[in-house]
């Protein structure tokens, strides 16, 4: 029996009667096939097999980090575990830590997948400067492949019928990302039989995460912000409600009552996301159409209020000199922020070479101040930053856990805080407290 | 194609079906408006032409047509920035003077100054540049060429693609034509199954692991083998389409077939019109057990050569079934074609973007006079040439042996690149440590 990788599967040349029923018969080929992700179990169950997946690659990897006891403990259950399985900490706990143990211990060739360009470079930096080695770059205008490459899920994506059989470990950072839609697909049609997920944030509402159970070993550590609190820095969450301008009250008022008088026609409830869906899905007609726009205006209003912005004045002047990242929910405000201001914005639109050159520019205290709309939510590391400012958001949990995490970063006598400016007497109010579930704070009005 | 948000649809749950709802004449009214609007609007940002659109979006009918017939336009249309300064020099320059925000007016004004002082120009026109490359800032500058009915046209073709594009596989069934689909179906990397029934050929398209899974990660390549479909004469297509329906992704079942001619405007003659010595989609040749598809059959002073056109990306792959199934390169050219800026592989014929015939039959009798020589050797003597230039005792430096190690695994760059230094290939393959072996004729590196 043989085992090839071709085009995303494993094609099985010369197999015994007892295949398993995950390997079927393509008749367009000739040939049984199966998914790449099946490699480490024929390999199990055919140790004998000639293995034509893999080249035989030793790579010798040492670092001199000292890992905590945490982070140790979720390394060794992550190996007993056949080396994989996802690890679950909080931001600023260190995951990338555990990431380098595991790549260490294996010594072999790895990916490592983050959903950001800025995350790529953080971890392409940071692997080289840990490992003493230069290091790949898949995405973001790179296509530089190394026995140690970084990639975003998006290139990986695209790139799995060539790379699904280049690299034996695969360390997914943000793992909940890969259970949706099409990069689930890189979790099937990659035959690395050592897998790691990192992420502060498993469980999904739409329970997708169920899924990488299968492909990526599912949880096997995690540990909760109570648990690590002589690990990160001391916060405080303070929310700032704001007063709209009455024109402004006057025109969100005028636009909720349109978006709730079509939902109250049409008996619709909005107790979820899935609600919400539900009601994207029916407005597709000129009456429906009409609540949307009137939603999203009645939602700019509360996260565009003009005080928003002369409140973030306030809170710059006040935090003058001590790094501060702005958080919004849309492009639109982070530019705006951006131009009042002065200070680099960093979007989706950002094109890479200028992202990475201001997050430098933020690391090295050349700018103190940094806006973004959704791109800085996750995992981007800037030790000293201490205030965060969230101008808009969703209700979702997740973000408020990773947003807070960015000024988390532990430091000398540093007390980190994060404001929430909200709309008085808007939805705002509401999203507010549905995103703060579950995480330990103080939340003063002030 | 649209993003799968513009897509218009309509499905029925009860039986499983979806159908496109396409654009027909009495909609050209609508069509006409948004192109008028566009002429109307040179000069302006794409956000103001995008707001001045909003109301009549909210009060169409299906407001998703006119986003779809907008991003056509957007997308045929020039958009230029509105300052002559570099946004991001300008941002870069504002960011790092100003360290700290500004946070109030004199300071930001302060700021701007000296900007605008160290670039040579004004504070008004380096706010009009600081966020200028943005798309929304972007102005509207000339618009296409464009007739609303030849716009509708497009619209309905582009909604047929970006149903395909969700589909997991899809089945055609043609009568002529057959040899040329199948040749497309490969170079798309695309897999088939085929069926015959008289003259009647069924192919099943989808893609290498559709067999292990629904994936759509093929879909953008069923779409361009339907854009090409629908230049053929006479077909049926039935797809499978994943399409969201609230929380759960649903399987519907899509036809169609060459009568949408009447909605793409898409019409069979607007195929490539051949000089008279070639003939396309000739019958397949049956060798061995092999089946060779040939696009093209030319006749030459009273003699019939096949062509095949290629991608060199499958310029191997095509030469080694050929070999497999004897067939001499004399009887079947294989022609590469190039795209962007794509490399002739060594010893092939190339043309960029399209096949120059008359070039091709001058090229051929010029071989046929020499009895075609360097057409039948050319990718015969890769592995001769190869060995040839491995008795070169010329030795690779430390420097060309850094450099070919960083090309790895680009095996084609790596013997491109000893080839073009004059160094012996596998000898040097082997000095840098890798392992070389031939597979037929394709030359396998490996660490």
């Amino acid at each position: 029996m043989k085992i090839l990788y071709k085009s995303g599967r494993l094609i099985i040349n010369d197999p015994p009667d007892d295949l398993p029923s995950y390997v079927v018969y393509d008749q367009r080929i000739g040939a049984y096939v199966a998914e790449g992700f099946r490699y480490a179990d024929l390999m199990a169950k055919y140790p004998e097999a000639e293995d034509e997946v893999f080249s035989k690659v030793t790579i010798n990897l040492n670092h001199g980090e000292k890992l905590r006891m945490y982070q140790k403990k979720a390394v060794d259950l992550w190996m007993s575990n056949r080396s994989s399985g996802v690890v679950v900490l909080p931001t600023a706990a260190g995951k990338t830590h555990v990431g380098f143990e595991a790549i260490a211990r294996m010594q072999t060739t790895s990916l490592v997948l983050a959903p950001t360009i800025e995350l790529v470079q953080q971890w392409r930096s940071r692997l080289s400067r840990t490992f003493g080695i230069e290091v790949g770059q898949i995405g973001g205008g790179e296509r530089d492949i190394r026995d140690i490459s970084v990639s975003t899920y998006d290139s990986a994506y695209l790139m799995a019928e060539k790379l699904g059989n280049r690299f034996r470990l695969l360390l997914a950072d943000e793992v909940h990302h890969m259970a949706s839609g099409h990069y689930l697909d890189i979790a099937r049609m990659y035959a690395s039989p050592y897998r790691m997920g990192l992420t502060a944030t498993f469980e999904r509402v739409d329970m997708l995460h169920e899924q990488l159970d299968q492909y990526m070993g599912g949880k096997i550590f995690e540990l909760g912000y109570e648990e690590l609190s002589e690990y990160l820095s001391d916060y405080e969450i303070v929310r700032i409600p704001v007063e709209l301008e009455p024109e402004e009250e006057e025109e969100y008022n005028r636009n909720r009552e349109i978006f709730l008088s079509y939902l109250r026609r049409h008996r619709l409830t909005m107790k979820g996301p899935w609600d919400f869906e539900k009601f994207i899905m029916s407005s597709w007609n000129p009456e429906g159409r009409e609540a949307l726009i009137a939603w999203r205006k009645a939602r700019e209003i509360a996260f565009n209020a003009r005080v928003k912005v002369d409140t973030v004045r306030y809170v710059l002047n006040k935090h003058r000199g001590e790094k501060t990242i702005i958080f919004s929910e849309d492009t639109s405000s982070a530019y705006l922020v951006s131009r009042e201001f002065l200070i680099p914005c960093i979007t989706y639109l950002t094109p890479g070479r200028e992202r990475k050159a201001y997050l430098e520019m933020f690391r090295n205290g050349e700018v103190t101040a940094l806006a973004s709309s959704r791109v800085l939510d996750e995992g981007v590391d800037v030790p000293d930053a201490s205030v965060g400012i969230i101008l808009s958001g969703s209700g979702s949990n997740r973000q408020f856990k990773q947003r807070l995490g960015r000024i988390l970063r532990p430091g000398e006598n540093k007390r980190a805080i994060m404001y929430e400016i909200v709309a008085k007497g808007t939805s705002e109010y509401g999203t507010s407290r549905r995103r703060r579930k579950g995480v330990p704070s103080s939340v003063n009005d002030s | 194609m649209f993003p799968v948000q513009l897509m218009t649809v309509r499905r029925s749950n009860r039986d499983g079906t979806v159908k496109n709802t396409f654009l027909f004449r009495g909609s050209l009214p609508v069509v006409s408006r948004i192109v008028e609007t566009f002429h109307r609007s040179i000069g302006r940002t794409r956000s103001e032409i995008l707001n001045s659109l909003k109301e009549f979006e909210l009060r169409s009918q299906n407001p998703k047509v006119i986003r779809g017939l907008v991003y056509l336009l957007f997308r045929l249309s020039t958009l230029e920035r509105a300052s002559a300064l570099d946004p991001e020099k300008v941002r870069m320059e504002i960011f790092r003077t100003a360290r700290s925000p500004s946070v109030n007016v004199g300071e930001r004004l302060g700021v701007l100054k000296k900007v605008a002082e160290k670039m040579g120009t004004t504070v008004e026109e380096i706010e009009n540049a600081i966020y200028a490359d943005l798309e929304d800032n972007l102005i509207l500058r000339k618009v296409p060429v464009i007739t609303p009915p030849q716009l509708l046209y497009l619209y309905n073709s582009e909604q047929i693609e970006t149903v395909i594009m969700k589909s997991q596989w899809i089945q055609i069934t043609l009568s002529e034509n057959y040899g040329r689909l199948v040749r497309k179906i490969r170079s798309l990397g695309l897999l088939y199954s085929h069926t015959e029934n008289g003259n009647l050929h069924t192919l099943k398209v989808s893609g290498p692991v559709s067999v292990l899974e629904h994936s759509e990660r093929y879909g953008i390549r069923l779409a361009l083998l339907v854009k090409y479909l629908l230049h053929l004469a006479t077909w049926e297509l039935d797809a499978i389409v994943s399409l969201r329906d609230g929380r759960e992704k649903r399987d519907y079942r899509y036809h169609i077939d060459d009568s949408v001619r009447e909605f793409t405007g898409i019409s069979p003659l607007q195929m490539e019109k051949l000089p008279s010595f070639v003939h396309d989609g000739p019958d397949p040749l049956e060798r061995s057990g092999v089946t060779i598809y040939p696009d093209y059959e030319l006749v030459l002073d009273g003699r019939k050569t096949y062509v095949i056109v290629t991608r060199p990306r499958y310029l191997q792959e095509d030469i080694l079934t050929l070999k497999m199934a004897g067939v001499e390169q004399d009887e079947c050219v294989t022609v590469c074609l190039l795209e962007g800026k794509e490399k002739c592989p060594p010893g092939t014929i190339c043309f960029r973007d399209r096949v120059d015939w008359y070039a091709l039959r001058d090229r051929l009798l010029s071989y046929e006079s020499k009895g075609r020589k360097v057409i039948t050797s050319a990718h015969k003597t890769r592995r001769e040439k190869l060995e040839q230039v491995n008795n070169n005792s010329k030795e690779i430096d430390e420097k060309s042996l850094s450099h070919l190690r960083k090309l790895f695994p680009d095996t084609d760059a790596m013997i491109d690149f000893l080839e073009f230094k004059g160094f012996p290939v596998i000898p040097s393959l082997q000095r840098a440590g890798f392992k070389v072996s031939w597979k037929g004729l394709r030359l396998i590196i490996e660490e």
